[in-house]
């Protein structure tokens, strides 16, 4: 079990406000946005939301394998449609064993 | 760099080097901008300049359609008290409305070319959270942020999209018309 001083708690607090901006923030849009931004809007929000986990020390080795995939890969994943439901779909059998 | 290099160059850059734009390069595009075209010459823009690591995370993180980590943001504006049709009937606002976002389209574009001049890269935003940017920048009622420029030094050049061809988009003389001759 982590032992967090206040401040710590604050800056993770904080985090975690900047986390559902994004999230708040591209709920709004993608009301009037094109559909097909959809999955990517999420997809960043799943590399947003490993980066807090990790800067909290909850670290899990497939998170960070995503994590990593997804950075190296965030170039093409925002401009081919196909690679990123590839991507996805690769992603999806890969939690899907984890947790099998 | 000659003009239509630059316009044939320009690219919608998202990801960008850790290195800080020098404000006075910053500068040079804020001015490239206010020498676009604006009808009756009503200038109807205002810019925000926003450059502190705080106040750019903040933007950042209500503005999704910004991916990666630029070094400045311009926040691109329109004055609605310029509207050219400030006292005008609903329907004259509207049109005043419209060819004010023409003119800081125009502004822009000039912003974004005049970059290249400094090897910047830019992207134009309008997946942002309109409200919350208002709130942050402290912005009156009758500013309006209409866009947002990403700029910085280019971490990855994009590559040269696909354009439809003159033929696919020119017509001479009446609509449907496709050779000069």
């Amino acid at each position: 079990m982590n032992d967090f001083s206040e401040s710590t708690k604050t800056d993770q607090s904080k985090l975690f406000i900047r986390y559902v901006s994004y999230l708040i923030s591209s709920a709004l849009g993608l009301m009037t946005e094109p559909s097909e931004y959809g999955p990517i809007r999420l997809l960043f929000a799943v590399k947003k939301l490993i980066e807090i986990l990790k800067s909290m020390k909850l670290e899990d080795d497939y998170l960070n394998q995503l994590l990593i995939n997804i950075s190296e890969n965030q170039h093409l994943l925002l401009e081919d449609k196909e690679f990123l439901k590839k991507f996805l779909e690769e992603e999806s059998k890969k939690i899907a064993k984890k947790l099998s | 760099m000659e003009l239509f290099e630059a316009l044939k160059n320009r690219r919608s850059v998202r990801f960008y080097e850790d290195k800080p734009v020098e404000l006075s390069k910053l500068n040079n595009i804020l001015e490239a901008a206010t020498w676009a075209p604006s009808a009756g010459n009503v200038q109807p823009w205002i810019f925000v300049l926003v450059r502190k690591k705080e106040a750019l995370e903040n933007i950042k993180n209500f503005s999704p359609g910004i991916i990666g980590s630029p070094s400045a943001i311009i926040v691109a504006c329109i004055d609605l008290n310029k509207n050219h049709y400030v006292k005008g009937t609903e329907e004259e606002y509207i049109e005043g409305r419209i060819l004010s976002i023409i003119d800081l389209a125009m502004a822009c574009e000039n912003a974004m070319l005049a970059a290249l001049e400094f090897n910047l890269g830019t992207c134009a935003i309008r997946s942002f959270n309109r409200k919350a940017i208002e709130e942050i920048l402290n912005l009156p009622n009758n500013i309006e942020p209409e866009l947002l420029i990403t700029v910085g030094y280019p971490k990855i050049q994009p590559k040269k999209p696909p354009k439809l061809s003159l033929e696919e988009v020119v017509y001479y003389e009446k609509y449907g018309v496709k050779t000069n001759e």
